[in-house]
């Protein structure tokens, strides 16, 4: 417990720079200059010099593909090529956060998360239903501990309610529950602690099993099948019950019967509190609140992943033990980490749980706005190049260049060609409804990242041949039969938010026009290239 | 009486198996281990989720964490199985059993990390899965990619996406998108590569990273997998029928499939293979799930011994089967075993190995290593040393630090010799 003091001593100190005045907040860009600070200071020691910031364009492209997950439509492109003026780096984060594309995007990531699957109608559970739940709440900027109290603390039946999807996924089972908040609210792996003392961290069995104890009043009407055939379940709090369990010290009964003990709801690491009706209540409110070490960072860590691609910390379950997690591994760039972190979870509590704020604050950093070509003063030898990108990466001193996701990619490809697959038609109604129900990326694309299965299918499937047929059509009908410069062009402005340059404008044009060659060629070579296939 | 039955239907097996069957074609392959290595190849079948140790290949006969699978005897003098695994019981002087696996790693993913790449997950490196050192050790350049998995697995992590997996995602259309559509010449094909390949240099000089070139590489061993046999598909149960049947076919199709494909995958030159049969995380209701698993798994695993064997290809195949973590001895209130990563087991063969015994023991309980306790290092460095590759041997990561390719792991010397 006083350990949890010290952390949160630490984390109201770092809440305190963040506050101008009485209790008000600091602006977003605010808290991004202070990261930029830390990231600067980081760089000097490690003797780097920060890449320079990334062109319009290349902004406009990494800001569509991370926040509303796919690249920009051509009229974007054409828009910001056309503004005398720079482009309000601002304004398009801002659209781009109210935008539609924007919450189906997080809504997606979010609720695969929660799920560990793609989001589908189980009939025991509704996964869609979650999901469209967590599109409204990014849409309203519901607060982040408000989602969370929904999703842990709420009932009801998988087809009314969304949130209670969440508890019905985990069949409404204290363990399975206790593993969840865990892992995907506390970022800890306090579940090893179910059946014995966690061999590596402070974690104790009573901890897990406290946990557990706060779902143990949960029950499950199981699916309830309907005369039309679809099912639903329900998942409510009864008054009374409590979680029992084997109790390896216990005299076995007269007939044989495996001793059992009660536990009783326990905060991990704490003490038993004072507990509301709905118990889950009392753990909400635990969790959330701001001296809460785990909640804010841990969410903070996989947000930040989306857009720089690795968890600022890989577990919480030293943040009890220890003042900051980096203490852990005594390289700067963890250390770096370890303050960011830090500095992201105060504000992010400070600010009541703001998730667009959040990314604001990250987008807005020039750490994130920076180019992913080196700066030109940092010319190391050729044969240091990869470890010079990877230290220069991990200090961020440059932009880390990462492959699409199957959904970007999906999506992307959609962008720059209308192609959405043969099965499109037969699924309209479906995709449009919440994008798509069912894995169609991971089955085109394969669900892993930058892997041969995806190079295989972007080199020579059905789709891709179908999406760069699809381009080639759509520039003919603007630009006429016959290839030249102003078809080019528009491939490159839709698949590739730039204009060719000289040299390959005239390299395309060759394809387009070889013998063996065509439009279509000129599409797949765009659609295959690493400039396509990655945010850079 | 049932080893007895097993024995039998072994012999029917291996003679069906051999029946009609084309040569080996190992001769004209060539590989770049060391030659004094005596496997080329190795299998790994991944039991995701963590199968019970003891309701498999350790059981306690007259423990009171049994449970209520009898044992029975194997050809290994001494040693039983559970009492659903008869026909691996009636090969196990061709397996060899490790029962004495420890690790300090309960939750899956983490568990997983640490059996696929020998190193427990850490943030700041991703380390390369086995398959991924294999395919980085293989020198062959061929058509067939030198690893492959059914199913997602862990990627080549430092080592970059050059060596990861062939994915196959399903078992029914092992590689769709390979043949180039009617009337699409392999000459138009490679003007495509050229013009593509100058669109990633130019983009690799704009930003000058190293991720360009692994996309170029990447398209190019794609294009020759494109002319690979090695991972088409082709009709088990119109063409070997019996075969089909003996592995499991009819109880498990998939599994099964998987099985004949790996070995078909291996004759072809495929390095590394992972298959998998998931649902072994049985917290409730253990024993009707473990015994319905075992059934695929029994007849697979030993039908594909057999084949290899019948094909003159077991000794040059390792063959690894084990999940990330074992299961409780006490057996819960659902009647389930939840996560117990103290002791567990793995069955080998092939690949030279010294088989017919078994290495390590657990306690009585079957709830702690009694015996020689080995680690998942450990059966890294054995894996490796079984596959020609030194464990001793040192990667570079991108930013330049030296690390080892297994975590101080130590070769079994019963197994290897």
């Amino acid at each position: 417990l006083s350990k949890e003091k010290t952390v949160s001593g630490a984390l109201a100190v770092v809440g305190a720079l963040l506050v101008i005045g009485a209790g008000e907040l600091a602006d977003s860009i605010t808290v991004s200059r202070q990261l930029d600070e830390r990231i600067a200071q980081a760089c000097q020691e490690a003797t780097l010099s920060p890449a320079s910031p990334a062109d319009d364009l290349t902004f406009l492209r990494r800001a569509w593909l991370d926040l509303a997950g796919r690249t920009p439509p051509v009229a974007e492109v054409r828009k910001a090529l056309t503004n005398s003026s720079t482009l309000s780096r601002e304004k398009l984060i801002d659209q781009l956060l109210a935008s539609p594309d924007a919450a189906k995007h997080w809504a997606r990531l979010w609720a695969e998360y929660y799920l560990d699957e793609r989001p589908f109608d189980a009939g025991v559970y509704n996964g869609r239903l979650l999901q469209r739940y967590l599109f409204e709440a990014f849409q309203n900027e519901t607060p982040y501990d408000a989602v969370a109290r929904d999703l842990l603390a709420s009932g009801g039946a998988s087809d009314v309610s969304g949130p209670a999807n969440l508890l019905l996924k985990y069949e409404a089972n204290p363990q399975r529950l206790a593993a969840t908040v865990s892992k995907k609210f506390m970022g800890c792996t306090l579940q090893c602690a179910e059946c014995h003392d966690h061999p590596h961290t402070h974690w104790k069995q009573q901890d897990f099993w406290g946990l557990a104890a706060f779902f143990a009043r949960l029950r499950r009407m199981n699916p309830v099948e309907e005369p039309e055939g679809d099912q639903f379940s329900v998942v409510l709090e009864r008054q009374r019950g409590e979680l029992k369990v084997a109790d390896p010290d216990g005299e076995p009964g007269e007939d044989g019967a495996q001793p059992m003990k009660t536990v009783y709801p326990r905060t991990p690491g704490g003490a038993t509190l004072d507990l509301a009706d709905n118990r889950r209540e009392t753990l909400v409110a635990w969790l959330t609140r701001p001296e809460n070490p785990y909640f804010a960072r841990h969410f903070v860590s996989r947000t930040w992943a989306e857009f720089f691609g690795e968890d600022l910390a890989a577990s919480l379950d030293d943040l009890g033990a220890q003042p900051s997690p980096s203490l852990s591994d005594k390289t700067a760039s963890a250390d770096l980490k370890g303050q960011i972190l830090d500095l992201l979870a105060a504000d992010f509590s400070a600010s009541g749980y703001d998730v667009k704020r959040l990314l604001r604050v990250i987008v807005g950093s020039e750490a994130y706005q920076r180019a992913a070509a080196p700066s030109p003063g940092s010319a190391g030898s050729r044969d240091d190049a990869a470890a010079r990108e990877s230290l220069e990466v991990r200090c961020l001193a440059r932009f880390p260049i990462r492959p699409l996701t199957a959904d970007q990619l999906y999506l992307s490809v959609a962008q720059a060609t209308g192609f959405r697959g043969d099965d499109y038609d037969r699924q309209l109604a479906e995709v449009t409804q919440e994008d798509f129900s069912y894995d169609l990326p991971g089955q085109y694309f394969g669900a892993e990242g930058l892997m041969l299965t995806r190079s295989v299918a972007l080199l020579n499937g059905d789709y891709v041949r179908g999406a760069a047929e699809m381009a080639a059509e759509a520039t003919r009908r603007l630009y006429g039969q016959s290839p030249g410069a102003q078809h080019i062009e528009w491939m490159f402005l839709s698949a590739l938010g730039r204009r060719p340059s000289p040299d390959e404008m005239e390299t395309m044009l060759n394809l387009a026009g070889h013998r063996e060659g065509g439009l279509p060629d000129v599409a797949w070579a765009l659609l295959n290239s690493a400039e396509f296939n990655t945010v850079h | 009486m049932s080893t007895l039955l097993a024995r039998r239907r072994f012999l029917l097996l291996s003679l069906g198996g051999s029946i009609g069957l084309a040569l080996s074609p190992w001769g004209r392959r060539v590989f770049g281990a060391d030659p004094a290595a005596k496997a080329k190849a190795c299998i790994f079948i991944y039991l995701e989720g963590g199968p019970s140790h003891i309701d498999t290949f350790d059981p306690k006969p007259g423990a009171a964490t049994n449970g209520p699978f009898e044992a029975v005897d194997t050809k290994i003098p001494g040693v039983q199985f559970s009492q659903h695994f008869p026909k691996l019981a009636g090969v196990a002087d061709k397996l060899a059993v490790i029962r004495s696996l420890t690790s300090k790693e309960g939750d899956h993913d983490r568990a997983s990390v640490l059996v696929h790449t020998g190193y427990s997950p850490v943030g700041v490196l991703e380390y390369p899965s086995l398959g991924a050192i294999i395919a980085r050790e293989s020198t062959a350049d061929g058509e067939a990619p030198p690893f492959v998995s059914f199913g997602a697995t862990n990627g080549p992590g430092y080592l970059g996406p050059e060596f990861g997996p062939y994915v196959i995602e399903d078992v029914n259309n092992p590689a769709p998108n390979l043949a180039l559509p009617e009337g699409f010449s392999e000459g138009r094909m490679a003007v495509r590569m050229k013009a593509l390949e100058g669109l990633n240099e130019r983009f690799g000089d704009r930003t000058r990273s190293a991720k360009a070139n692994d996309f170029t590489r990447l398209s190019q061993r794609a294009n020759r997998l494109r002319q690979s046999e090695a991972v088409k598909a082709y009709d088990f149960a119109s063409e070997e029928a019996d075969l089909w049947r003996s592995y499991g076919g009819e109880i498990d199709d998939g599994f099964a499939r998987s099985c004949m494909m790996a070995r078909r995958m291996v004759e072809n030159g495929v390095r590394f293979v992972e298959l998998r049969l998931g649902g072994w995380d049985t917290h409730a209701d253990n024993f009707n799930q473990v015994q319905a698993l075992a059934g695929p798994l029994d007849a697979g695993l030993s039908a594909l011994v057999a084949d290899l064997d019948s094909r003159g290809l077991l000794s040059q195949t390792l063959v690894v089967c084990l999940g990330e973590f074992g299961r409780t001895p006490q057996i819960n209130g659902d009647n389930g075993r939840d996560h117990w990563s103290d002791v567990f087991s793995c069955v080998m063969a092939g690949g030279g190995l010294a088989v017919g015994q078994a290495v390590g023991a657990s306690d009585a309980e079957g709830a702690q290593v009694k015996d020689r306790p080995v680690t998942i290092p450990d059966l890294h460095a054995t894996l490796l040393t079984t596959l020609g590759v030194d464990p001793a041997k040192q990667y570079t990561t991108p930013d330049g630090r030296p690390i080892r390719l297994t975590n101080g792991g130590k070769t079994v010397k019963e197994l290897v010799g």
